[in-house]
């Protein structure tokens, strides 16, 4: 065996043969080459044992609770996963079923669908629901997440309104708004339950998971609006609400830490979290803020107040937001 | 020879299972996950969060990039766990979600400009373009630990000069452990293909080596 071929063994998947163990104690060169392989294998070992960042498992889940989740029937359930032929067939069975047993049976008086199977289609086709709701934002409207439920499991919605009456039309029976929707109250209490939000955005700690559940509690709050504020406009409604927020009623109501304004964007919901340095200062002492948003975050000098605000230990803190992570760097000592 | 044999198929039980056809570890949750069970689901992402993480992070070479991945990744696992047939491994259908994910970042724009900024001066490894140790930057680092010798970087470095074809095969195999034909499932392509592609990237990977790490 030549060095060449040996080399090209220990490149490979095949274990060492006889002969290439022979040729590797009779060659130093080779058997150079293999120990430095065996360290390569060694240090791929060692990434292998590197450790996800400890927040990792919070952010996939704060943003699969900001994800719709589609619905699948009971029926659909047991029968598993449909492959393509399937629609084709069920297509094919329903057309002759329709045709034997007569369209009378599906449509109305008049001719129109009757609401059952509206309903029903609706129930197996939650595509259409999703575009239809689509259609009403992009409309000018915007869409309660009522209609596409979601997989957070502190998700709250407002109260599903009672059932239109059979017959009535589509969109006074679906719960697809085109109206603006009031605004939220101001602020959340710990004591009394929290008034109903459009969205639940997770404030989650980095290493203590066991302390978000606590501060879910705290929640923040979601405002719809119909376009987002330039900065200019920000400005001016901040200097209108009298900031900072806590001074308008820090005595009856515990302060708002994060405000959130969800704006219905063109693709995607615009969600931009406004934080307010002042109101951190009241936030427990040892807490570590990662604020899971689709959208985007105030500004790094404002986080990094806010990480000032709340004496974390020194440190490199991602603040996740859409795309892009603000890393933000806490400095050593209190902050005065 | 047979015991060369024996360690070169040593496999843990875990990986013995999944590499048994019909036998996921994960059907269990998936089929959980699947009817609505959101406990069942966020137990499927505690399962495989850390190897998406690792995939992610050395093919990409970036960490921030590499946690947006796994997020990516995840929602479109719950958006498309409704059509997962189960005809290969759950851990299978993610990674392979993974890589696609990964190559689609790092052609995508943004990406490039990225690293173009970063491999400038220096790259994550420490090492410059030239191949030459440069100074790093003194601040704290959460992967301190698995880069704490001289090899790591090196290998770091080298990695991210294989292309990445080179590298995708290279990190599934080394990194996550799976197997050949595991790797060729993953990525869509024949074992034979896998073992060439994992033979040409090792002799690469070696030359790299032998230019930064005496």
């Amino acid at each position: 065996m030549t060095c060449a071929e040996y080399l090209r063994l220990l490149d490979g998947e095949d274990p060492e043969c006889p002969q290439a163990l022979a040729h590797r104690r009779a060659c130093p060169a080779c058997a150079t080459a293999f120990r430095r392989r065996h360290a390569v294998k060694e240090a791929f070992a060692a990434m292998a044992s590197e450790q996800a960042p400890p927040f990792l498992h919070a952010r996939i889940m704060a943003g699969l609770r900001s994800q719709p989740r589609a619905r699948r029937s009971r029926l659909a359930d047991l029968l598993g996963p449909r492959p393509a032929w399937a629609a084709a067939a069920v297509a094919a069975v329903l057309m002759v079923a329709l045709g034997s047993v007569g369209l009378w049976e599906v449509l109305g008086p008049q001719g129109a669908p009757a609401p059952e199977f509206m309903d029903a289609l609706l129930r197996e086709a939650p595509e259409v629901a999703a575009k239809a709701a689509q259609d009403a934002a992009a409309a000018g409207g915007s869409v309660e997440r009522e209609s596409l439920p979601t997989v957070g499991l502190e998700q709250r919605s407002r109260p599903r309104p009672p059932a239109a009456p059979r017959g009535a039309p589509m969109a006074a029976r679906d719960t697809v708004t085109t109206a603006a929707p009031p605004p939220a109250p101001a602020s959340t209490t710990l004591s009394e339950p929290p008034p109903p939000i459009r969205q639940h955005q997770e404030v989650a700690l980095p290493g203590a998971p066991d302390r978000v559940a606590q501060l879910r509690a705290r929640t923040v709050e979601i405002r719809m609006d119909e376009a987002p504020p330039s900065p200019a406009e920000r400005r001016a409604e901040k200097a209108a609400s009298g900031q900072p927020l806590p001074a308008r009623d820090a005595a009856a109501s515990p302060p708002e830490k994060v405000r959130c304004l969800l704006h219905p964007a063109d693709d995607r919901p615009h969600l931009e979290v406004l934080l307010d340095p002042t109101l951190a200062a009241r936030l427990p002492p040892d807490l570590h803020l990662v604020v899971h948003t689709t959208g985007r975050i105030g500004t790094d000098p404002e986080l990094a107040a806010v990480l000032q605000a709340l004496h974390p230990p020194p440190g490199r803190y991602v603040f996740t937001c859409g795309v892009r992570p603000h890393t933000v760097t806490a400095p050593e000592g209190p902050v005065p | 020879m047979a015991g060369a044999l024996a360690y070169a198929r040593v496999m843990t039980v875990d990986s013995a299972l999944r590499e048994l056809p019909g036998c996921d570890p994960d059907a269990r949750l998936v089929a959980a996950a699947r009817v609505g069970d959101q406990a069942a689901f966020e137990d499927l992402v505690r399962h495989h969060e850390e190897a998406v993480y690792r995939v992610a992070r050395r093919f990409l070479g970036d960490p921030e990039e590499a946690m947006d991945v796994c997020q990516d990744v995840f929602l479109r696992v719950y958006r498309a766990l409704p059509r997962f047939r189960g005809d290969a491994a759950f851990r299978t259908w993610v990674l392979g979600i993974t890589m696609n994910l990964c190559r689609t970042r790092l052609s995508s724009a943004a990406a490039r400009r990225r690293r173009r900024t970063v491999s400038l001066e220096t790259d994550e490894t420490g090492y410059g373009k030239s191949g030459t140790m440069e100074v790093r930057d003194p601040a704290p680092d959460p992967e301190a630990g698995a880069r704490g010798n001289e090899l790591g970087k090196a290998l770091a470095w080298a990695l991210h000069r294989l292309s990445p074809d080179h590298r995708e095969v290279l990190v599934l195999r080394e990194v996550t452990g799976l197997e050949v034909d595991a790797v060729a499932a993953v990525l869509g392509c024949a074992p034979g293909t896998v073992k060439s592609r994992l033979f040409r990237a090792r002799q690469t990977l070696r030359q790299l080596l032998e230019g930064v790490w005496p």
